[in-house]
């Protein structure tokens, strides 16, 4: 499903480049479910923003069902912002939700990207997927009067109302309590089992790392493949 | 902490935010300078005014004048006078070609001139070279000034001479050639003539009509070196004459009220025909006294020569009828009879004795036929029999009869003077010349004085206030400026939230916080004002460079120097800087506000009720004024109805779209309609700034009156004519447009003919004080065209105006009417207050202001009704301001400027003269509407730094569109119309706005000015389409490179 080959990323730090990625290169299969871990500035983000096709490689290759992904180019932008909209789906830390709109209004923006109007279909689709998480009822509501965990289920929601094929998610539960990280971490499972999305989350929470099936560790600019957890566990014992 | 590390964090901070504070130090610089500037400009032309009052009187500090009457070179013998110049002034023209130029020709003692030769002063050169650069002779003409006034019965000679001179030099300012006794800015075109000549030129030989004094004399000191033989009165042999013939009846009364009182009052006249029953005497002097041969002459009585006994066939106690013409107004002719009764007949031989009987009238005693005679007077000479012309060439003037001085005293008085000779009984001359002396005082014979500098500096330091006004002109650029300097410090707190946590969190107090903050942003502003203050001054300097030369229509003026007062320069920073305290501290307070919770607000507005009520009410106002009321103030509050309209249903419609948006399918529309109603507030007052920006300068700009359509500024007449010589006849009369060529009037042509009191000119060409309008004299009636209505209108307007009062404030004083914008602006007062004029007689006398006028071709005079006017000044009986109207207008007004070509007539249409004042408030309109515009551009500027605020507010939805899949296009395009919508609605609304409050003075601005505010209204929609459009690709850009 995603392929990455040696993809390098600096950034200018003063007089010098720093090397966020180095020479990195990741295969997720489709319907996979991975998590990355890693020290804060280790470049999770940066890897995930690559993924997400908002940022492009310095170097190395970015494959997504074996088509080769370019970020530059003004006809390679516009199948990006298609690729964006339809194939993936993003949830960040801080959920992204604009203030301005309420909670049904924010699930649908998606659907405006490439046309002028939402449809029904996908105002039921909504609707199921507010269903899904339990958060049907706050479907009129403003976001701004919705607590941490609704907002993240709102934007998990509003990824995944175009059925991406990858959901990329940025510490979802970055400001959530144990409770409501477990129920996201929850919920990320199912969608994972229930829509067959690939998943692809960057987080500190062990707890959420529980639930991938692979773990990777982001450090000096690589992914090191770590045992689940749960084995882990078992093997110590 | 340390006040040195204070400072130090205080200016790593402001580095740190420098491109906020650039943007400060700009609005801030701004803003000083037009303050500053505003304030710079009021000094400059102040001073140049005094500076102009210096220029114009050189070192005179008093001026002393003779009225119409004339003063004997003599007086200036006197030490008192050591200073002192004497003038023969009076006002002429020139002629090149076929333009006249009104001018000052002053008769000045110089040996430098010789016969034919002026001087003129710079202005006029400048104007003559223009006209032709080679020349360097031209045509002058004169009044014709006599020691008999034109006014006065006898005297023929009333228009124009003329002589050709040559332009032997230019007088230069410092040289004292730009003479003006008036209080006004606009320089004088001088003519400078060597006086002696111009005396022999004009058979006034001796004498002089003003003194210019380098002291300043006091009225005693003219008391004391005054007499009455230096104006002309001559006692000899207990003998008063005059030399103007006519001794003014206010000597006379007071002499009358002497112990040693004149025993004898003689009056010469010349009457038309003595008739006793089958037989005539015609013409025939005649003189009225008030005694014969110590006999008193009462009622009827008359004594007749035995030459006219003889030829009438009368004997004592017979009757005789005289008749004789009086003048009404403007030498207008009528017809008296008088019934005398032949107390005695004697020969005569005894009136030859008496030569007080026989009285000089130049054109009438000076010839040597009686058919040779020349006067105003219509005299038939084929009635002239020979016997008349033998007696003529005998005894000349000789009367015939002696008449009662009571019986015909009402009638042949005049305005000039009520006796041609008094006698005193005694033969003591010497005693009673002194006795004159002490007696009569120089007003008494028409001699003021006056010390013209102080009144010159009170016009000058009270004149209008240009601070105030280009403060009011630039009060957009100022209001723009603080908005500019508010936004980025509002943008910068909103950003310093987190530090300003912070510094709560570390434990600092409010006041503290907010005191550093004050502290860090002020030192910016303070560092900005003195490059304020420069920017300032070069903003008067390019202002006053402007005023002199592109909206010299303002001034009419060459221009004003600059003028700095270092206290100016005080205020202007002082004030400026409280105005960013102020705007700062209001900042710096919100910024420390607890931030209130999005879910707080109250519920939206989205009834259309109200807006729909406002839309009907402006309609209907709309409707009606345009049928019934066609009031501009009324358009005026309409356009502001609309746009309070335009904002009701903004407001509504947007919280309308808004909600019903959130059960609907969405649409990218609804996201603009949702976007804009988070920060409503802030469209919401962009809507009211540029909505009421637009109208304000549009409104205002395009606002100008179309006097020439209305019927009221011009009385339906057509020519606005002003006569440099007083015509002393009715153009109405056919008689006198035979008399003056002018019989080639189509029948149809009407004059209406005004008396003219020069004073101050308080037009709006005037940038003085004036307490004392010129007055124009005339019959109220005829004013009624002009909107003038009195009381005593028997057919009062349908629409009267409502500053109109009755006229009757008080029957004994005179009344006058000003034109509202004079009475408003140039002088300060309200129907119902009184000005003072000095009256002929050097009376300060109440004027009551009784109503006004609408303003027209008459702006800047005061009309007064004929009856005061004569009361006041019965010696101004000349007509100086006519207004003709014909069937033939084009061919009516050549006529006329031919056939009095001698008169120096200033011929031009009402609309001409209409736009002669217009100019001043067009310019006025043009620097508000550039100004206005400059403020309305640097308003958008600081939209923009709105926009850019609420674009920065906006990188995570940015973002966030970015990550759905938006392209960039569709960012900036959804991004773009939300942040267009309002400011385009609000330039639509403001400009509807304006074009509704000009709907009355729709044809006023012209279709030049309504095309260049088009294109300025196209101008601002570009600049916001293309602006916005910029800084939403900036944005973008940016969060790409992120």
């Amino acid at each position: 499903m995603i392929e990455l080959k040696d993809i390098t990323k600096r950034f200018a730090d003063g007089q010098r480049a720093l090397t966020v990625l180095d020479s990195l290169s990741l295969h997720v299969d489709e319907g996979e479910f991975i998590a990355i871990t890693g020290e804060s500035g280790a470049g999770k983000t940066t890897l995930l923003n690559i993924l997400g096709t908002l940022l492009a490689a310095d170097e190395g290759q970015y494959f997504i069902r074996g088509e080769k992904v370019e970020v530059s180019g003004e006809t390679g932008a516009e199948r990006l912002c298609h690729l964006r909209n339809k194939e993936i789906g993003f949830v960040y830390q801080d959920h992204r939700l604009l203030p301005q709109f309420t909670v049904l209004q924010n699930i649908l923006l998606p659907t405006l990207a490439t046309k002028k109007t939402s449809t029904e279909e996908e105002q039921k689709r909504a609707s199921s997927l507010l269903e899904f998480m339990g958060i049907l009822p706050l479907m009129d509501s403003p976001v701004t009067q919705l607590s941490g965990g609704e907002q993240t289920r709102v934007a998990i929601c509003r990824a995944l109302i175009n059925q991406p094929a990858i959901l990329l998610a940025d510490e979802p539960t970055g400001q959530l309590d144990a409770a409501n990280t477990q129920t996201i971490a929850t919920l990320f499972q199912q969608v994972n089992t229930q829509f067959h999305t690939t998943i692809i989350m960057a987080t500190h929470s062990a707890e959420m790392a529980k639930v991938a099936q692979k773990t990777y560790l982001l450090k000096e600019g690589k992914l090191r493949i770590e045992e689940p957890l749960a084995r882990r566990s078992q093997l110590k014992n | 902490m340390k006040n040195q590390e204070m400072k130090s964090l205080i200016a790593q901070s402001r580095k740190h935010y420098r491109r906020f504070y650039r943007l400060v130090t700009i609005a801030v610089i701004l803003m000083m300078a037009v303050l500053t500037g505003s304030l710079l400009l009021g000094d400059s032309v102040r001073g140049t005014l005094v500076q102009r009052v210096s220029e114009r009187l050189g070192k005179t500090e008093t001026i002393i004048t003779s009225g119409t009457g004339f003063m004997n070179e003599t007086l200036l013998q006197h030490p008192s006078m050591k200073h002192s110049q004497g003038y023969l002034l009076m006002d002429g023209f020139v002629s090149v070609g076929e333009m006249l130029l009104p001018v000052y020709v002053w008769g000045i003692d110089t040996d430098s001139l010789a016969a034919d030769e002026v001087m003129v002063n710079e202005p006029l050169y400048a104007k003559l070279s223009t006209l032709d650069s080679q020349l360097s002779t031209f045509v002058l003409h004169l009044p014709s000034l006599n020691l008999i006034p034109s006014g006065s019965l006898f005297v023929s000679k009333s228009h124009a001479t003329q002589m050709r001179v040559h332009v032997a030099g230019v007088k230069s300012l410092e040289d004292g050639g730009n003479l003006l006794l008036k209080n006004e800015q606009t320089l004088p075109l001088n003519v400078f003539i060597n006086r002696r000549q111009l005396a022999e030129k004009m058979e006034l030989e001796g004498k002089i009509n003003l003194i210019l004094s380098d002291d300043f004399i006091e009225e005693e000191q003219l008391a004391a070196c005054w007499t009455p033989e230096h104006s002309g009165i001559h006692l000899t042999d207990s003998i008063l004459t005059y030399d103007g013939v006519f001794i003014p009846q206010d000597i006379v009364e007071k002499l009358s009220t002497l112990n040693s009182h004149p025993s004898t009052i003689y009056l010469s006249y010349f009457v038309n025909n003595l008739k006793a029953d089958a037989d005539t005497v015609p013409y025939s002097f005649v003189t009225a006294i008030n005694e014969w041969q110590g006999e008193p002459l009462e009622g009827q009585d008359m004594i007749l020569s035995d030459y006219a006994a003889e030829r009438l066939h009368v004997r004592e106690g017979d009757s005789i009828r005289m008749d004789y013409f009086i003048t009404k107004q403007l030498k207008n002719l009528d017809t008296r009879e008088k019934t005398l009764r032949v107390k005695q007949i004697v020969p005569l031989a005894a009136f030859r004795e008496d030569s007080l009987l026989m009285t000089d009238f130049p054109g009438l005693t000076r010839v040597e036929n009686c058919t040779d005679w020349d006067s105003d007077l219509p005299i038939d000479m084929n009635r002239v029999q020979k016997e008349d012309e033998d007696y003529w060439h005998i005894y000349r003037q000789t009367p015939k009869a002696v008449v009662s001085y009571e019986a015909v005293r009402a009638d042949w008085s005049n305005a000039f003077g009520s006796a041609t000779a008094l006698r005193f009984s005694s033969s003591d001359s010497s005693s009673h010349s002194s006795l004159l002396t002490s007696f009569l005082s120089p007003s008494d014979a028409d001699v003021r004085m006056y010390h013209p500098r102080a009144q010159g500096l009170k016009g000058a330091n009270g004149g209008v206030d240009f601070a105030s006004l280009f403060l009011s002109l630039g009060f957009f650029i100022i209001l723009s400026a603080i908005l500019l300097m508010k936004n980025p410090l509002v943008e910068m707190f909103t950003l310093r939230q987190d530090e300003i946590q912070l510094y709560r969190q570390l434990g600092f107090r409010d006041k503290a916080i907010r005191n550093g903050l004050f502290r860090e942003a002020f030192s910016v502003m303070l560092l900005a004002s003195p490059w304020g203050v420069v920017a300032g001054l070069l903003y008067s300097c390019l202002t006053l460079w402007l005023l002199g030369n592109v909206w010299s229509g303002a001034t009419h003026t060459d221009g004003f120097a600059l003028h700095i007062q270092p206290l100016t320069l005080i205020i202007g920073i002082v004030v400026g800087l409280v105005i960013c305290a102020f705007t700062l501290w209001m900042v710096v307070r919100n910024a420390l506000k607890p931030c209130t919770s999005h879910s707080s607000s109250p519920k939206p507005h989205t009834s259309l009720v109200t807006p729909l009520i406002s839309l009907l009410i402006t309609i209907v106002l709309i409707a009606a004024n345009f049928l019934y009321f066609h009031d501009m103030v009324l358009f005026i509050v309409c356009g502001l109805l609309w746009i309070l309209t335009g904002g009701l249903f903004l407001r509504v419609e947007v919280n309308r779209q808004a909600t019903t948006s959130i059960r609907s399918i969405l649409n990218r529309t609804q996201l603009m309609w949702l976007s804009v109603r988070s920060s409503l507030k802030q469209h919401l007052l962009a809507y009211w700034t540029l909505s009421l920006g637009v109208f304000t300068v549009f409104a205002v700009g395009l606002n100008r009156p179309d006097f020439s359509q209305a019927v009221q500024a011009t009385g339906g007449y057509q020519f606005y004519v002003d006569s440099r010589v007083p015509i002393q006849y009715d153009l109405n009369n056919p008689a006198v447009r035979k008399k003056l060529s002018l019989n080639a009037l189509p029948d149809s042509t009407r004059f209406l003919c005004f008396l003219r009191h020069t004073q101050d000119e308080a037009s709006c060409l005037n940038l003085n004080q004036v307490s004392t309008p010129t007055v124009l004299g005339v019959d109220l009636k005829e004013m009624e065209p002009f909107g003038l209505i009195t009381d005593a209108n028997p057919n009062p307007n349908p629409n009267p105006n409502p500053n109109s009062q009755p006229s009757t404030l008080n029957s004994k004083l005179s009344t006058i009417y000003i034109d509202e914008e004079a009475l408003m602006w140039s002088l300060m007062k309200s129907v119902g207050d009184t000005l003072f004029y000095q009256n002929e007689r050097g009376d300060e006398v109440p004027v009551v202001i009784a109503g006004t006028y609408p303003t027209g071709i008459f702006h800047g005079n005061a009309i007064m009704s004929s009856e005061d006017f004569r009361r006041l000044w019965p010696k101004e009986s000349g007509v100086e301001v006519l207004l003709m109207k014909s069937s033939c207008p084009d061919e009516a007004a050549e006529l006329l400027a031919i056939a009095m070509n001698e008169y120096g007539l200033h011929i031009q249409t009402v609309e001409e003269r209409i736009k002669m004042f217009f100019e001043v408030t067009e310019t006025y309109l043009i620097i508000f509407l550039t100004l206005g515009g400059l403020g309305l551009l640097l308003g958008i500027f600081s939209l923009m730094v709105i926009v850019r605020k609420n674009l920065a507010a906006r990188t995570a939805t940015i973002r966030q569109y970015r990550a759905m899949g938006f392209s960039e296009r569709l960012i900036a395009q959804l991004l773009f119309r939300e942040n267009l919508l309002v400011p385009f609605y609000a330039v639509c609304v403001g400009a509807v706005g304006s074009a509704i409050s000009i709907s009355a003075n729709v044809g006023g601005a012209g279709l030049n000015t309504l095309l260049l505010a088009f294109i300025v209204l196209v101008a601002i929609g570009l600049i916001l389409y293309y602006g916005i459009q910029y800084m939403i690709q900036q944005t973008i850009n940016k969060q790409q490179t992120i």
